[in-house]
């Protein structure tokens, strides 16, 4: 801006100084907007002219002196003020100089000097502006910042805290200067604390966890990221960021002891439990899978199963099948294998394994194992048994049936076929109760008990004796009926001395036949 | 030692007491009525703010006489009479200084300087245009 165009406000009390002041300006081309030599009217006048800049004397008439005239313009108008006095005392110019003000100029002045501080003042106003306008962003930064931030004193007094601090300590931002950060933590903190300064005093920044207890009581983890403040090389504190990890903490915790959980469950399992690499390198088992394959422990289990494809089934093909379902299907479920143990023994096993990327999204293969060695065994006697059984039924006289719980049958044999005069591989497709009386019971399971039945499409009545039958874990999984004919057992009771009569065979079918139509 | 040095009073002896007409015209030239408005008020103002600042001394109110005595500083130099601000300077600092007795020693040569500056203004007001 042009001296002609600028536009002063004069504060002078002294009327004949503010005359000879005024003209000088003039004569000098500048424009004087307004004049006064009260402080009071000076801040009005300067709200109501807004002139470019203002001239003010220190020592004015009224109440209001110099510098708090000109403290509450540059404050509420932002307007440049240079100060003409003739108080050259040290405390003067501290005083006036410490309000931001853009000038001081001492009187008595010449023209150039007085033109000199009033370009300067400007210059100085607009690069404070500028400074004002760039901490004001900052400030707004700071304030805005979702991290806790604040300085503090080798003693832990704090110098500044940001809001986010504020809210953490459960304190005003405006009362945290002077308060000590010791205040806020526990004895064991309060050593952190020092202990991070004392390291701190060497010059490198560093972090520590604290828990810091704000004034409601509230107790939060925090995470300390402080760096030391020097002034002339010398160790005055330091500065930080202080990020809130209560959450972060907690959900450690909780994931610590999960994994203890499952760690636990792991260790104990009765089943075998294995990981391992998508092409069958295994990397981890649990003691119960290292027992049952009669390695000492995991360590020397995974040590010495580099293949968990070709090394760990007795049979390649099933190794092999194992492989193709898991990856076809992404799971396998109770397939049955055997395996090898550590010293070549061959075991049974029921084996499930799915696919599961692990915590970095590789894939990996977790499984169990289940040894079935036992039931096997058991299974197989089993077979053999009912095996026998099969060729003992066939071979007897009387219709014998094997059901299990539901009625289902399970075995019949030739007599029984004939009795039904139907095929014997059709008989398994019925159920007992569909082919005998209605009211036939199919709960004895304790012992042997009778009861006489009606055998459909034959017309004949036989006396039943159910037996449970043993599964091959000696669970009962159902019962052998066996039919014998009424008549024979008529011609038992009435003490005839052959079964073979067919006449009385026949005349007590015919006996027991009238009684039931009856 | 330095044998240079002068005390204040000695430096005051050699400042012009009374207003410096032609150092005064060449601030306003060719403008004669402002030194007129400006002789005017230094006539009425400054015997003014020396009846208060004696009126203070023997009220002992020393920060009244501190603040008279640094507009009559400020008035002398404005109307170009250095002497009468230098010795207004001193009585300023000694009242500041609460140095009731310093006052006094000052204030004699105080009076004396403007007894002559207003002499002088009036002689110049009343007399053809300076």
């Amino acid at each position: 801006m042009k001296r002609r165009s600028l536009r002063l406000l004069v504060v002078e009390d002294e009327r004949i100084t503010r005359l000879e002041l005024v003209r000088r300006l003039i004569n000098l081309g500048y424009v004087v907007c307004g004049q006064t030599g009260s402080g009071e009217e000076a801040i009005l006048l300067a709200a109501q002219v807004a002139p470019d800049m203002v001239l003010m004397d220190v020592t004015l008439e009224g109440e209001l002196d110099g510098i708090f005239a000109a403290e509450a313009i540059h404050r509420e108008l932002q307007l440049p003020v240079v100060f003409l006095t003739a108080d050259d005392s040290p405390d003067a110019l501290e005083r006036a100089m410490g309000k931001s003000i853009a000038g001081y100029l001492l009187k008595p002045y010449t023209d150039s000097e007085l033109c000199s501080a009033i370009t300067l003042g400007r210059h100085l106003h607009a690069l404070g502006s500028q400074l004002t306008h760039s901490e004001a962003r900052y400030r707004k930064l700071v304030e805005s910042l979702g991290e806790g931030l604040f300085t503090m004193d080798v003693s832990g007094n704090i110098g500044f805290a940001n809001r986010s601090m504020a809210a953490l300590l459960g304190l005003p931002a405006e009362r945290l200067p002077g308060r000590n950060m010791e205040d806020f933590l526990d004895p064991l903190g309060c050593q952190a604390l020092r202990d991070g300064v004392e390291q701190l005093r060497q010059g490198q920044p560093r972090q520590f966890e604290l828990v810091v207890r704000s004034t409601t009581g509230e107790l939060r983890d925090v995470l300390l990221s402080a760096s030391p403040r020097f002034a002339s090389n010398w160790f005055v504190g330091l500065q930080a960021t202080v990020a809130d990890v209560t959450e972060r903490k907690r959900t450690e915790r909780a994931l610590r002891e999960a994994e203890e959980r499952y760690r636990h469950i792991f260790e104990h399992a009765l089943v075998g439990i294995f990981h391992s690499n998508i092409h069958g390198r295994v990397y981890g088992a649990n003691p119960t899978l290292a027992t049952m394959l009669g390695y000492k422990d995991p360590g020397e289990l995974v040590a010495n199963l580099p293949d968990l494809f070709t090394m760990l089934f007795a049979e390649t093909e099933a190794g092999e099948t194992f492989r193709r379902r898991l990856l076809h299907f992404g799971r396998v479920d109770g397939m049955e294998a055997e395996v090898y143990g550590r010293d070549g023994d061959v075991l049974w096993v029921s084996l499930s394994a799915c696919l599961a990327a692990d915590s970095h999204g590789e894939m990996q293969i977790n499984g169990t194992l289940l040894d079935i060695s036992q039931r096997r065994e058991a299974e197989q006697a089993f077979s053999a048994s009912f095996e026998l059984l099969s060729r003992t039924v066939d071979a007897m006289a009387d219709p014998v049936a094997l059901i299990d719980l539901e009625g289902h049958i399970i075995l019949a044999n030739e007599a029984l076929s004939m009795a039904l005069c139907m095929d014997k591989d059709k008989v398994k497709a019925y159920r007992y109760q569909d082919l005998l009386s209605l009211d036939v019971d199919l709960a004895p399971m304790q012992g042997k008990t009778c009861q006489e039945v009606w055998v459909r499409g034959s017309n004949s009545v036989y006396l039943e004796t159910a037996t449970p039958f043993n599964g091959p874990g000696g669970q009962v999984i159902g019962t052998v009926r066996v039919l014998r004919s009424k008549d024979d057992v008529i011609y038992q009771l009435s003490g005839a001395a052959s079964p073979e009569s067919d006449t009385l065979h026949q005349l007590a079918r015919r006996i027991v036949c009238t009684n039931i139509s009856s | 030692m330095n044998t240079d040095y002068k005390q204040p009073s000695e430096i005051l002896a050699t400042l012009p007491s009374t207003p410096d007409v032609v150092a005064l015209r060449s601030r306003f030239p060719g403008d004669p009525q402002l030194l007129n408005q400006l002789l005017e008020m230094f006539l009425e103002d400054a015997p003014a703010r020396c009846q208060r600042l004696q009126d203070a001394l023997r009220a002992q109110q020393l920060d009244i006489v501190a603040r008279m005595a640094h507009a009559i500083k400020g008035i002398g130099s404005t109307v170009e009479a250095p002497a009468l601000s230098a010795a207004a300077k001193a009585v300023e600092l000694a009242a500041k200084c609460r140095d009731e007795t310093e006052v006094v020693r000052h204030l004699p040569q105080l009076l004396g300087n403007l007894d002559a500056a207003l002499e002088q203004a009036r002689r110049l007001m009343e007399g053809p245009t300076p």
